[in-house]
């Protein structure tokens, strides 16, 4: 007979928790508690007990009826309280979800590979190239000469040359340097690949340059290239203008194209993008003129088709070359760029 | 480069409804960005000149006066280039009284002061953020406004008569008494501060030298809103310097001057004169305050008028003290100057005017007079010859020096000036007589009595040249594309710059070399002006850029490309990186970390046997990062080191370029073939990506960072062996015993390992252990694809049992697996459990396995299986001395 009891209340207990309106727990009610009730109808055999046993079970009867009224009186309140929120169930799923994985890809590398689908997606294909480069491919074949003052757009990080002491006339030509910009991949890639082309080339660039919240001396670039018959201007411009749409998903952010300089182009041309913060309200982040710097570009200098092997008479393209550490750090907030070398858990976790 | 509106004005009518603003975006967007617009009226607003009536004791502070402050009617604040006037209004301030409480010591009646209104932004004692002054109470008196004290006032204002604020206990209020300024007029006017300043960043304009002048922006500003430029000089400057020119050998003069060039290659024209008559004193307000609004301190009016006419036209001016000049013979009358531009001789010393003493090498231009170099040409003078106080003649130089050579002198003295800055970027020699011209009229305007003393000279064999571009209208709009520009708007826009331009309709003998130009219809000849002709303007590219950007990138219709498909390029390290960040990442729950490419020398130790030569810099970005890291490991031994004491748990990786250096401990393998080239198809010294994995925890780190390697083997298709191999070799960080080399395809390509126990001791938290991973990707990128094979299923059920035993702790997994691998039937078997503990003896260990048992060609029986197993067992105790547990 206890254990009749003890099932009905474990019968009662599991269907009070899927009760989710008040028609069903009026069943409810009438069902277990109501005169004609099953554990009215329990308690009339309680005099069938023997003697012994009829306090004992008594006492767990009424014990019994008092939960459920209570659970009763519970969930008739949770249900008049919030008549049109449905209730909740009776597994938590708020609860938080248990981790798998913990691991978290560098927001950086995150951000290249959105801009690498992105532009694969035009079709073009990803290609690299050294970090330790010669100073031919990262200034001359770029139509930057070595005593142009167009040098002093870069400062270079440059290698000691370990013969130092009997340097001669040709290595001094040729010093090794630390990339300052992606930009000598183009050379190599029109080497290696020829015409047509279309690449981009993320990758790790250096400047001499003090490290401050700002400032960095190592940072990541993300450079492109196309080479093909009759490339114009308003190609260059309305590519990336569809890139960037892709890559901030927002039709309404606007590409904004204006004069620039660099060597390796001509003409060349600055990216500004509608500040994405204030969406062009003015703030002090884009210095209240609703736009943000966000990269340089340009038809490619006939000079630098020649010395990529190709026939500029022939052969006519457009490059750019963009840094995803600024996006990322308006993105996100990040007041500061050294953290993104830095290996600070704290941060890296939060991405 | 700085440029003042009211500069700009001087050559162009800029219309008074073009705002500030709205001028910086049409610079932005059609010449070079703007950085920054300082509005100097700006931080003047509401602040005007007051004299103080009278003073009263305020009843209820000791330090504190009352003041009544007369600020005359009818306020005007707003001044000329400002977009907005304020005028105050009379519903709030009562007029031309204020009652303002001051605390400042030095005040009287009479006194003439900054009174700032309500409004107004104002920095108190000059420090923290700019607040906007209300009406307040102080001490139950109402104060309508505030009277600044030095340190209050706006920044921006002429140093020149401000006493410099020391730390004082109580604010010293400015005293206007030396302002002509009446009571009233606005505090800016009174300063003359009512310019607009226009900053553009230099790189911006590197390739531009006529813009770093402000004529030359005039110019871009005239072309640009299709305004009128007014001439350079006005006729009566350009007649004087005409007929000093003309009168050269006939007219009685009081000096007389001869200029030698002698490197003709190094200067292609020196135009000079002498004046005197001169007193030097502080040049004209009016030249203070332009030469303060672009940057530069006031020296004297010499100095000050040679320094103007290069922030007017950009082209340096230098002038020598007459009188510090050697001469031939000291008694000829009129004296006679002898100017030498030369290289100068080795090792010649000449200390120049920022007071370095500096050594001469032979392939310096100097400018020189009869005995000794006097100037380094083009980048600064010497001090030899510098006007000062007493200086009352002159030879003023103005001249155009090589670019290189002047770039190459000035990188390595380590001297940049705004004359070498200007000179490297190839000047336009016709400039020179402008600048003369206007240098003279200047002195004679600013020294009453100075005078030209001399014939002018212009020397060199410049020649004016004329560039002649052919460029097709087709190629024009070819290369802008969007909606085809008229013939028209293009001549239209090169004239406005200065461009000649001439309709030919069959391709100019003048420059056959463009003749792979498509040559069919309409041909401009272009000649561009002599200020665009020294480098800028050399190519028809570069005339694109010129319509492009007048007429507005902005503006240009977007047209995507339509293009052949071609085969994509697959550079497979790229797709092998991508792979593994996705898999480290997203798969094995590792976080990504990017360290730097440097490291210092001592850590570089950790990597190498001392050997080697690791890859130092000649600048290196600081003092402990020396070295290009030769590893990834100092980093990301760095970050653990950095993070262990706050993370329980690390599961870390790296993947970037390392700079092995020569004979180092690499992986390299020297039969492979270089990744990258020089420009003559020499091999470049290798700098192989690699990957770096990390796993500090209690138990098993090893176990787990092997099972990362494993899981790259399947994520790649390939098989990554672990295996125990040479213990000698190996990085100082490995530790000997328990680490593994990494291979692909039989190549080493790394190791992975604990830590060493040394390094491990200095962890800060007990009881974790590291496991380090360190390997290249180029063999796993280029290694073999897929080497998964499908294999039937079984076609018979498994007999699954489980075996116990305890070995001695020396007796490794691989020994096992060798045993597993002897009985035929044993399918597979996997490792649920393993321990030690004293219980079953010092220096063994318990091992557990799941086993299965397979047969392709029929169904096990039992027996079958229990004989497998007792050969399994017998073996065990065989060849290890296993005890085996009952189950």
């Amino acid at each position: 007979m206890k254990q009749e009891f003890e099932q009905l209340r474990d019968r009662a207990f599991l269907e009070i928790k899927a009760i989710m309106s008040s028609d069903a727990l009026e069943l409810f009610r009438s069902r277990y508690l109501g005169r004609r009730g099953e554990l009215a109808g329990l308690m009339k055999r309680l005099k069938d007990s023997s003697p012994e046993e009829r306090p004992l079970l008594g006492e767990i009867a009424n014990g019994i009826k008092q939960q459920l009224e209570e659970l009763y009186e519970q969930t008739l309140q949770l249900l008049g309280g919030t008549a049109d929120a449905p209730l909740q169930p009776a597994v938590d799923a708020s609860l938080p979800g248990i981790s798998l994985s913990k691991g978290h890809m560098h927001p950086l590398t995150q951000m290249l590979h959105e801009w690498e689908d992105v532009f694969r997606d035009f079709g073009f294909s990803v290609a690299d190239g050294p970090e330790l480069e010669s100073e031919y491919y990262n200034f001359e074949a770029l139509n930057i000469p070595r005593h142009h003052p167009a040098r002093d757009m870069w400062d270079t990080i440059y290698i000691k040359n370990p013969k130092s002491k009997t340097q001669n006339p040709k290595s001094q030509e040729n010093r090794l340097l630390l990339r300052t910009h992606t930009s000598p991949v183009q050379i190599r890639a029109m080497e290696k690949y020829g015409a047509p082309l279309r690449i981009i080339i993320p990758g790790r660039v250096f400047r001499y340059e003090a490290t401050d919240a700002r400032h960095e001396h190592t940072f990541d670039q993300i450079e492109g290239l196309m080479i093909d018959r009759n490339i114009s201007l308003s190609h260059l411009i309305a590519i990336m203008s569809e890139v960037v749409k892709r890559l901030v998903g927002d039709d309404l952010i606007q590409l904004r194209a204006r004069p620039g300089f660099f060597p390796f182009t001509e003409p060349s041309i600055e990216f500004d993008l509608t500040c994405i913060l204030c969406k062009q309200k003015g703030c002090p982040v884009c210095k209240h003129t609703g736009w943000l710097e966000f990269g340089g570009a340009g038809l490619v200098h006939p000079r630098v088709i020649e010395y990529g092997g190709l026939d500029p008479s022939v052969w006519t393209g457009f490059a750019f070359g963009m840094g995803p550490a600024r996006l990322a750090m308006l993105k996100y907030g990040i007041d500061d760029i050294r953290l993104f070398n830095s290996g600070d858990l704290r941060f890296l976790e939060q991405f | 480069m700085k440029y003042s509106l009211n500069w700009l004005k001087d050559y162009v009518d800029i219309p008074p409804t073009v705002s500030p603003k709205e001028l910086a975006e049409k610079l932005t967007l059609h010449i070079a960005e703007v950085e920054e617009v300082i509005e100097q009226a700006r931080s003047f607003e509401r602040m005007v000149v007051g004299r103080i009536e009278k003073i009263e004791d305020h009843p209820n502070a000791d330090n504190l006066k009352i003041c009544m402050v007369n600020i005359g009617a009818q306020l005007k604040l707003g001044t000329g280039n400002s977009e907005q006037t304020h005028v105050v209004d009379s519903n709030n301030l009562q007029y031309d009284k204020l009652k303002i409480i001051c605390g400042g010591k030095n005040i009287y009646e009479g006194m003439k002061v900054a009174a700032a209104l309500p409004g107004a932004k104002v920095r108190w004692h000059g420090e923290g953020d700019l607040v906007e002054l209300k009406k307040i109470k102080i001490r139950g008196e109402e104060s309508e406004g505030m009277i600044l004290a030095i340190e209050e006032l706006p920044l921006g204002i002429p140093h020149s008569g401000l006493q410099t604020p020391n730390h004082r206990a109580e604010p010293v209020v400015m005293d206007l008494g030396s302002i002509s300024a009446e009571v009233g007029s606005p505090l800016a006017d009174a300063y003359g501060m009512n310019d607009v300043i226009f900053d553009v960043e230099n790189k911006a304009i590197t390739n531009r030298p006529d813009l770093w002048g402000h004529f030359g922006m005039a110019r871009e500003i005239a072309a640009l809103f299709e305004l009128p430029l007014k001439p350079y000089l006005d006729s009566r400057a350009e007649s004087q310097i005409l007929k000093a020119k003309q009168k050269q050998s006939t007219d009685k003069h009081h000096a007389l001057l001869q200029v030698d060039v002698q490197a003709h290659e190094l200067c292609r024209r020196y135009m000079g004169a002498v004046m005197d008559g001169l007193h030097v004193g502080p040049s004209p307000a009016w030249i203070q305050q332009r030469l303060e609004a672009v940057g530069q301190r006031p020296i004297n009016n010499v100095v000050d008028i040679t320094n103007y006419v290069m922030f007017d036209i950009g082209q340096p001016i230098h002038a020598f003290d007459a009188q510090k000049l050697d001469v031939l013979d000291e008694l000829s009358r009129p004296a006679e100057y002898c100017i030498r531009i030369k290289k100068a001789s080795d090792g010649e010393m000449i200390t120049t005017l920022d007071g370095v003493q500096r050594t001469l090498r032979g392939d310096v231009l100097v400018i020189a007079d009869v005995q000794k170099p006097v100037a380094i040409a083009g980048v600064i003078g010497g001090m030899n010859t510098e006007v000062d106080s007493k200086t009352i003649s002159i030879v003023v130089e103005v001249a155009n020096f090589d670019a290189v050579s002047v770039r190459r002198t000035a990188s390595a003295m380590g001297l940049r000036t705004d004359a070498s800055a200007r000179f490297e970027k190839s000047l336009d020699a016709a400039q020179c007589e402008q600048a003369l011209s206007r240098a003279m009229q200047l002195i004679q305007e600013a020294i009453p009595g100075a005078q030209l003393a001399s014939p002018v000279v212009d020397a060199g064999m410049w020649q004016r040249e004329l560039t002649h571009l052919v460029v097709p209208h087709d190629f024009i709009n070819k290369k802008i594309g969007g909606e085809p520009l008229p013939e028209n708007k293009i001549e239209n826009i090169l004239n406005r710059l200065g461009f000649a331009v001439t309709r030919m309709k069959a391709p100019s003998p003048l420059q056959p070399e463009n003749s792979s130009l498509p040559v069919s219809g309409l041909v401009y000849d272009i000649v561009p002006p002599s200020w665009r002709s020294t480098g800028d303007i050399s190519c028809p590219e570069d005339i694109i850029e010129e319509v492009a950007r007048m007429s507005g990138y902005h503006a240009l219709k977007r047209e995507l490309p339509h293009v052949q498909i071609s085969s994509r390029i697959h550079e497979p390290e790229p797709a092998l990186i991508r792979k593994l960040h996705e898999y480290l990442s997203m798969g094995a729950g590792l976080t990504e970390i990017k360290t730097y490419s440097f490291v210092s020398a001592r850590d570089a130790l950790l990597v190498g046997n001392g050997q080697e030569a690791f890859i130092a810099m000649e600048n290196p970005p600081s003092r402990d990062q020396e070295l290009l890291r030769p590893s990834l490991f100092p980093g990301m031994w760095g970050v653990i080191q950095k993070m262990l004491p706050m993370y329980p748990e690390l599961r870390l990786y790296e993947i970037g370029r390392v700079f092995p250096g020569r004979e180092s401990l690499s992986l390299i393998n020297n039969d492979d073939p270089a990744e990258f080239m020089f420009p003559q198809g020499e091999p470049m010294m290798r700098q192989p990506y690699r990957l770096c994995i990390a796993w500090a925890t209690e138990q098993y780190p090893l176990r787990y960072l092997k099972g990362v390697l494993e899981g790259i083997g399947r994520a790649c298709g390939i098989i990554m062996a672990l295996r125990e191999g040479r213990t000698h070799n190996l990085p100082q960080w490995l530790d000997a015993n328990a680490s593994l080399e990494v291979a692909v395809s039989e190549t080493i390509i790394g190791y992975c390992g604990l830590i060493s126990l040394a390094l491990g001791a200095r962890t800060k938290r007990k009881g974790t252990a590291v496991a380090v991973a360190e390997f290249d990707l180029r063999p796993l990128a280029r290694a073999t694809r897929s080497v998964v094979h499908y294999t039937k299923l079984a076609r018979f059920p498994s007999v699954k049992r489980d075996i116990a035993f305890i070995v001695d702790f020396r007796v490794s997994y691989s020994r096992i697996v060798q045993i597993f691998d002897t009985i035929e039937l044993l399918d597979s078997f996997e490792l649920f459990d393993i321990f030690e503990s004293p219980s079953i003896g010092l220096g063994k260990k318990s091992m557990a396995f799941h086993l299965s048992f397979v047969s392709p060609d029929h169904t096990l029986r039992d027996e079958e299986v229990d004989d497998a197993m007792v050969q399994l067992k017998h073996a065990l105790v065989n060849s290890c001395h296993a005890l085996i547990r009952d189950s």
